[in-house]
């Protein structure tokens, strides 16, 4: 018998409940890059997806999107707030901004969902993506046995523009539940748990 | 009723019949009355993979009755004789680089898999194709193959993971077989199932053609796959 996602989607029963919606905002957030939106985060802490986009010099607006309403939908609710498109349907871009690098990661996490349930032994949880648009993208993995959380930093530069990067969320689970001590730092809680900060496999912890 | 029985009867005259081939072909060594530890008596220990041809999970089995599962009687005869059967091996090819294709075959429905040479860098845990799932899963093509051709049946073994383009993961069982008694005659028992999971991208032109197979595994095993379930019989 097989690993069953924790929360199964309605329309893709064997991946978990917010695939959907991360694939369709990678699709949003790479087509609309050079248009200047950031998808800053995706909460999924309170088991409804919280989205928070934003544009140079609009404060942020959050949106609670049906994670499996589909890309038209989605479009559609982000664009009546900002400029926005759809990128074209392969995720292997050429484009190597920060933004569209973020969007790669989005799409990466979404349609890998497998990582979070099947992957290891020790259950995960995604539980926050959330960007600052220039340098990293930070992947909230609630680590369910400990009761706390790992933040793997993601460098988004170019990530994902010459497809040896694809399997990345395989490498930011297992980051997560591998990583040793010394290379975690205490950062802000999520979710009232206690929270570690670490970066990729190989990069310089702080 | 007479056609049940007739049935039965076939049956029956297929294993015997089987059973007479192999005893016939029996090396001098198995017909010897001192048997040895890892010769035609004591424990064999192998493995397969599920391919939906109804191998026992939950009763005991005859080493002979693998011929009705698909094994070759090459195959039986050797594990009869206490001996690991002989699999063919995987060519390897001139390469360049990672998204250089190193192999492709039809899976269950017909749909062209691509495999690619990939890469697998240990220090940073990052990787896809071939080289993660044999230097990291331990896993090989041939494991690969096997678990997109003879995925689970149905919707089950073979789920969508997101479209746009398509990623899809097939799924399925290796069971790793115990076996006790005398030559084909020695009772068999399932005695550990390990699900394999193959993630599968189908769309993505590189340049041309999908990216193919991402990475494949063993659930809930962190890192290398036990070495027999690379090492089934039956692929």
């Amino acid at each position: 018998m097989s690993r069953q996602p924790v929360r199964p989607s309605r329309t893709l029963p064997a991946a978990e409940w917010w695939a959907p919606l991360l694939v369709d905002l990678g699709a949003v957030q790479r087509g609309s890059a050079g248009l200047g939106l950031c998808v800053r985060s995706v909460d999924l802490t309170s088991g409804r997806a919280r989205v928070a986009v934003r544009w140079p010099g609009v404060p942020a607006t959050t949106l609670m999107p049906d994670p499996e309403a589909g890309r038209d939908a989605l479009l559609q609710s982000i664009a009546a707030v900002g400029p926005a498109r759809l990128a074209d349907d392969e995720p292997a871009d050429s484009t190597s901004s920060p933004l569209a690098g973020h969007g790669w990661l989005l799409d990466e996490l979404g349609r890998r969902s497998d990582a979070w349930y099947a992957y290891l032994a020790e259950p995960v949880e995604l539980l926050r993506v959330e960007t600052d648009g220039h340098r990293t993208t930070e992947v909230a993995v609630g680590r369910t046995s400990r009761g706390d959380v790992v933040e793997v930093r993601v460098p988004v530069a170019g990530l994902g523009a010459d497809g040896m990067d694809v399997g990345l969320a395989y490498t930011i689970v297992e980051r997560a539940v591998t990583v040793a001590a010394h290379a975690l730092r205490p950062t802000g809680p999520v979710q009232g748990r206690p929270t570690f900060s670490t970066g990729l496999p190989g990069e310089e912890p702080g | 009723m007479r056609k049940v029985n007739a049935s039965r009867y076939a049956v029956a005259s297929a294993a015997l019949g089987l059973a007479a081939g192999l005893f016939a072909a029996a090396p001098a060594s198995a017909m010897a009355a001192a048997p040895s530890a890892r010769g035609p008596s004591g424990d064999v220990e192998f493995s397969l993979f599920d391919n939906g041809s109804g191998i026992p999970r939950n009763s005991s089995f005859s080493l002979a009755d693998l011929g009705r599962h698909g094994i070759p009687d090459s195959a039986v005869k050797q594990l009869g004789a206490g001996k690991a059967p002989s699999t063919a091996g995987e060519e390897s090819a001139a390469l360049s680089g990672p998204d250089d294709l190193v192999g492709q075959w039809k899976e269950r429905d017909g749909w062209t898999v691509y495999m690619r040479r990939g890469y697998y860098d240990p220090r940073r845990d990052k990787g896809f194709g071939l080289a993660k799932i044999e230097q990291k899963h331990n896993l090989t093509m041939k494991a690969v193959r096997a678990t997109t051709q003879y995925p689970r049946p149905g919707a089950a073994g073979k789920q969508k993971f997101a479209g746009y383009p398509d990623t899809w993961n097939y799924f399925t069982d290796v069971l790793h077989v115990k076996c006790s008694g005398w030559w084909i005659f020695r009772t068999c028992r399932v005695d550990k199932v390990q699900p394999v999971r193959a993630g599968v991208d189908f769309s993505i032109k590189i340049p041309q053609l999908p990216k193919g197979v991402i990475t494949a595994y063993c659930e809930g095993v962190q890192g290398r796959c036990p070495d027999w379930v690379k090492n089934a019989i039956n692929i």
